[in-house]
C-alpha cells in the first residue's frame, strides 16, 4: 500500500541515497548512507510529515519497510501530522 | 565517548554501544554542528566547548567511568579531559608523539626502533639543506600533522621537491613539513608491499588482534584494497609485530586501539607510521572477518574489562576494496556496472560513498568514491575478483565541462591520473 507517509520516505531516500529501486528491504547503510545523510533524512521526514523521526529504529533496524511503518503509526497519532507530502522534496 | 569526525561514525560506534550507558561528548566542529541535532536524540550527551580544563567539570558530573575517542584531530583533547578526570587513557606526551610525524620519527630513532632519516622543512632553503644533508632523495614529502595521505609525495628530484613545496606552501601558507627517506618496498605484487597491525593496549600489555594485508597503492599514496588475514608467513607477521610492539613501547601506549602502518622491505619490515587510534574502515573489516566488535572492544578496555580476543583462524580472505577518488579535480557524475559487481559470487555489499554530483577536489588523497565487501576462498581468488570488478565498474566525471569515463581499474592505471598531472 502506498500512502502519503511511503511517499515522503521513499522520496527523501531517493534523493540521499539515489536508490530508484527504492526496495522495502533496502538497508540505508548498506546503502552507503552514514550519520550526516541521517540527518539529512530525518529532517526531510520531519519536515514534510511534522513527526518526530524514528532515529533510534534507522540506528538499529535501517531498513526502509521498518521506517516506513514507524513513521505511519507515528503520523497516525501525532496531531499537529500534516498531511502536505510535496514539501519532502526539499 | 568523544566524537568528531574520524575513523569510525557515529551511526556504527551507536550501534555498537547501544545497551550500554555511553555518554557522548561533541567538541565543537563543523562535523558536530550538522550532526549534534542527531545525536542528542538517541544518546544522553554532555555539551562541551572543546577546552579539556573548561569541560572537565560538566563531564565529571556525568559521572563517567572511561573515556575513548577513534577520532585522530580529538586525541589530544580526549587525553587532556582524562588527565582531568583522572582516567586512563594515552599520555598528552605520548598523542604529541603519536600525531606529530616528525616527532614519532625522532622519538623512534632515539629508541633505536627504527631509524628513517627525516628533517623538518618550512621553506625551499631547508628543503635543499634536507635533499643534500640528512635525508636525499628519492624522500617522501608530508605534512607533519595530519590524517591519511593529503599533500603527501613522492619525490624523486630536487626540482620536484622545491615545486611541490612551494606549491603546497603557496595554498596552504607556513606550515612545516617533515621531508623522509623514501622506503623502498620489496616485492609484493599482486600484493602491496604495506600491512599495518591492528593493536590493543592495556594496562601496557599489547596485544596485536591483526596483520591487515593490503593491495598495492595507486600512485601517489591512495589506498586500494585491504584484507584479512595478509599473505605474509607467520615469521614475517612475527616480526612486523615484534617491531610494532617496540614502537608502541617507544612512544609510551599504554591503552587504546592503534593501527600502525609497515613497510616490507629487502631488510625487513620498517614503520611507516603509528597512528594512535583504529584504523579508517578497520572495524568493519574484522567485524565481518573475526566477530570481534572493536568499538566495543575499544569501550572495554576503557572501562578496565577483561577483553576477549580469541578468534578462529578463517578459512576465507576478507576483503574491502575502495575505488579512490581520481587525481583531478572534477564532479562525479554517474556510476554503472554496480549490479553486476553486486552479483559477484564473492562481493557481499557494494557501498558508494560519494553520491552523484559532487565536487571532488585534488589533493585529497583519502577520498574514496565506495567500498566493495566481500570475501573469497584465497588470496589469488580475491584478486581474481578485484580484477574482474574492476573492469566492469565505470565512473563517469565532469571535468573541465567534459565527461571523462575511468573504469575502476583506469583509476588506479591511467595514465591521466599520473603524478605529474595533479601535483601543482
Amino acid at each position: 500500500m502506498s500512502d502519503i507517509v511511503q511517499t515522503v520516505i521513499e522520496d527523501a531516500w531517493r534523493s540521499i541515497l539515489e536508490d530508484a529501486a527504492c526496495a522495502p528491504e533496502d538497508n540505508f547503510f548498506a546503502l552507503g548512507g552514514d550519520s550526516l545523510s541521517a540527518v539529512e533524512l530525518m529532517e526531510k521526514v520531519e519536515g514534510a510529515l511534522g513527526i518526530e523521526f524514528p532515529l533510534d529504529i534507522l540506528f538499529l533496524d535501517g531498513n526502509l519497510n521498518a521506517i516506513v511503518e514507524e513513521c505511519r503509526l507515528r503520523h497516525a497519532q501525532a496531531p499537529e501530522a500534516t498531511a502536505a507530502a510535496g514539501s519532502a522534496e526539499g | 565517548m568523544v566524537y568528531d569526525d574520524g575513523a569510525v561514525s557515529f551511526g556504527e560506534i551507536h550501534s555498537s554501544l547501544k545497551g550500554t550507558e555511553a555518554v557522548y561528548l561533541l567538541p565543537p566542529s563543523a562535523h558536530n554542528e550538522r550532526i549534534s541535532p542527531l545525536v542528542k536524540r538517541v544518546a544522553p550527551f554532555v555539551p562541551t566547548t572543546g577546552d579539556a580544563a573548561a569541560d572537565a567539570a560538566r563531564v565529571r558530573e556525568a559521572e563517567v567511568d572511561a573515556i575513548v575517542t577513534f577520532s585522530e584531530q580529538r586525541l589530544m583533547y580526549t587525553a587532556l579531559l582524562a588527565g582531568e578526570l583522572g582516567l586512563p587513557f594515552h599520555q598528552p606526551e605520548t598523542v604529541e608523539l603519536l600525531t606529530d610525524k616528525y616527532a614519532q620519527r625522532v622519538r623512534l630513532r632515539e629508541a633505536g626502533v627504527d631509524s628513517v632519516r627525516s628533517s623538518l622543512v618550512g621553506t625551499v632553503p631547508e628543503l635543499r639543506k634536507a635533499v643534500a644533508g640528512t635525508v636525499g632523495l628519492p624522500a617522501v614529502l608530508k605534512p607533519r600533522t595530519g590524517v591519511g595521505s593529503r599533500d603527501t609525495h613522492l619525490v624523486r628530484t630536487l626540482d620536484e621537491a622545491e615545486a611541490i613545496l612551494t606549491d603546497v606552501l603557496d595554498r596552504l601558507g607556513p606550515v612545516q613539513f617533515v621531508l623522509e627517506e623514501y622506503l623502498e618496498g620489496a616485492t609484493s605484487a599482486p600484493f602491496g608491499d604495506y600491512v599495518s597491525v591492528e593493536s590493543l593496549i592495556a594496562d601496557g600489555q599489547i596485544r596485536h588482534i591483526g596483520v591487515t594485508g593490503k593491495m598495492p597503492l595507486a600512485p601517489p599514496f591512495r589506498e586500494t584494497a585491504q584484507f584479512w588475514p595478509s599473505c605474509l608467513s607467520p615469521a614475517q607477521e612475527a616480526a612486523v609485530t615484534r617491531l610494532v610492539g617496540q614502537a608502541l613501547g617507544a612512544l609510551g601506549v599504554r591503552t587504546g586501539l592503534t593501527h600502525t602502518e609497515v613497510k616490507l622491505t629487502d631488510d625487513g619490515p620498517r614503520l611507516i607510521e603509528i597512528n594512535g587510534r583504529v584504523g579508517g574502515l578497520i572495524p568493519e573489516l574484522y567485524g565481518r572477518a573475526t566477530g570481534i566488535d572493536l568499538v566495543s572492544v575499544a569501550a572495554g578496555v576503557a572501562c578496565g574489562e577483561e577483553v576477549e580476543l580469541a578468534r578462529p583462524r578463517p578459512d576465507r580472505v576478507h576483503f574491502q576494496y575502495t575505488n579512490p577518488a581520481p587525481l583531478f579535480s572534477c564532479i562525479l557524475e554517474s556510476v554503472s556496472g554496480v549490479r553486476e559487481v553486486s552479483a559477484h559470487p564473492d562481493v557481499i555489499r557494494y557501498i558508494p560513498h560519494v553520491k552523484s554530483g559532487t565536487r571532488l577536489d585534488d589533493g585529497v588523497m583519502t577520498r574514496t568514491l565506495d567500498m566493495i565487501c566481500g570475501d573469497s576462498a584465497d588470496h589469488a581468488q580475491m584478486v581474481a575478483t578485484f580484477e574482474e570488478i574492476l573492469h566492469v565498474l565505470e565512473f563517469s566525471f565532469l571535468r573541465y565541462g567534459e565527461t571523462v569515463r575511468l573504469s575502476g581499474f583506469d583509476l588506479t592505471h591511467d595514465p591521466a591520473d599520473a603524478p605529474s598531472t595533479f601535483n601543482r
